[in-house]
């Protein structure tokens, strides 16, 4: 079942990457049809449908994620021992790296938000309704895919026991 | 005010890669661990998550709240000017700020609440004694900020054991072994509270025993050699600090207990 999880991993970067291509090449036309001031809240599809292709995401990036180890101790152990895991102690460690990343990530986007809300400029919301007005489908596909991908690391489908 | 123009399509684009490159390194990184002996990147998050329960339910509460307010946006929907650029590096300042004070905060709750998984001493008692025959030996880890580190020994007066003691532990910043450490002269809380001390002739942080249930049956033990009990107690083990100053203690060192005669 592993060559599942890397199809749909890789299928996940690629539909990202495709996604910053193809924002990055509109960004160069001059015809580049973007959103207005303030953003349409109310675009060609509900506010529901970007919630509920969301949450169809998370779901789905739960179903596909699939524990392999079955026993915590198993796991601890794996990460634990210096010396004859040293390649998953260096998982572990980029594990670790990568958490801080984000949550130092998450702790930025806060900052930004509360700034923003307290200057009276653009918030975060305003940028992704901008998004959701001026390409409507490609927004979509990303929220589905990011949230596919946090259902997958943040919502297993079970914990070791 | 009149709908105007929105931002241009290149800072959308820069917001976009802000936001899509770190899922793009994660999936990246998740699909490396999809190796056969690797741990899998989910599992591995929900270890760590799993060690701290109530914050990663706050965590997660805090961060679908945030998701919320972005994504899901309701009430007015009035003009606002666009940010101005000097604000990313204000963000980055304060998301930095805010994280590592957290995250200091957080360590210091942590350290602070860390002895109170230690057992007690009636806990201790309640748990059924065992005894070692003459040869025989137990080796266990005794915790620097446990007050009490069970050994789950009874010994009586007139036997024998001989105790070696190896490693090091912390007291806050002081690094010593089982035979502990003299504060420094600048330390003047140390030498302000050095009387306090469970035992107050004796080092800091020296490896220290006591006889339950009998509070006054402390000892020391430093590094270890022949040691036989002036009377009949449950044994465990401490390092000798001031009550209530164990949860800025760190590390353990191995102690093995053998039974002379």
């Amino acid at each position: 079942m592993d060559w599942l999880s890397i199809v749909l991993l890789s299928a996940a970067v690629l539909c990202l990457g495709i996604a910053l291509y193809w924002i990055w090449t509109a960004a160069g036309q001059p015809s580049a049809s973007g959103c207005h001031n303030p953003p349409h809240k109310v675009i060609r599809e509900s506010q529901y449908v970007g919630i509920a292709i969301s949450i169809a995401g998370l779901v789905a990036g739960r179903v596909i994620a699939r524990p392999v180890i079955t026993l915590r101790s198993e796991l601890n152990a794996r990460l634990a021992l210096p010396h004859e895991h040293q390649r998953h102690m260096r998982y572990a460690l980029l594990t670790q790296a990568v958490l801080t990343g984000a949550l130092l990530f998450i702790s930025f986007l806060v900052a930004f938000e509360s700034l923003t809300l307290w200057r009276g400029v653009w918030p975060i919301t305003y940028y992704t309704r901008c998004a959701a007005e001026a390409a409507t489908w490609q927004t979509y596909i990303g929220a589905f895919v990011l949230c596919f991908l946090i259902g997958r690391w943040l919502w297993l489908p079970k914990t070791p026991k | 005010m009149p709908e105007q123009a929105g931002p241009a399509t290149f800072v959308m684009a820069i917001i976009a890669t802000i936001a899509f490159l770190p899922f793009i390194g994660i999936a990246l990184l998740n699909i490396v661990m999809t190796r056969p002996e690797a741990p899998r990147l989910n599992q591995v998050v929900e270890n760590y998550m799993a060690r701290y329960p109530i914050i990663a339910a706050g965590l997660a509460g805090f961060v679908g709240a945030l998701a919320g307010h972005i994504f899901w946006a309701t009430g007015p929907n009035p003009y606002k000017p666009f940010a101005d650029l000097r604000l990313l590096p204000i963000a980055v300042g304060v998301g930095i700020a805010a994280g590592g004070l957290g995250a200091g905060a957080l360590a210091i709750i942590g350290s602070m609440l860390k002895p109170l998984t230690c057992p007690n001493p009636s806990a201790i008692l309640a748990i059924q004694p065992k005894t070692l025959g003459a040869g025989e030996q137990q080796t266990l880890l005794v915790r620097a900020h446990c007050p009490c580190n069970d050994t789950e020994l009874e010994v009586k007066q007139g036997e024998e054991y001989s105790i070696t003691a190896s490693g090091d532990w912390w007291d806050l910043v002081f690094r010593s072994g089982a035979r502990g450490y003299r504060a420094p002269a600048w330390s003047v809380f140390q030498t302000l509270l050095q009387g306090e001390r469970r035992l107050p002739a004796e080092l800091w942080c020296v490896l220290g025993g006591q006889l339950l249930p009998d509070p006054d049956q402390s000892f020391s033990i430093g590094e270890g050699g022949a040691w036989r009990p002036l009377s009949n107690g449950r044994l465990v083990l401490f390092a000798n600090d001031v009550k209530g100053f164990y949860w800025n203690n760190w590390g353990s060192i191995s102690v093995t207990i053998r039974r002379v005669v």
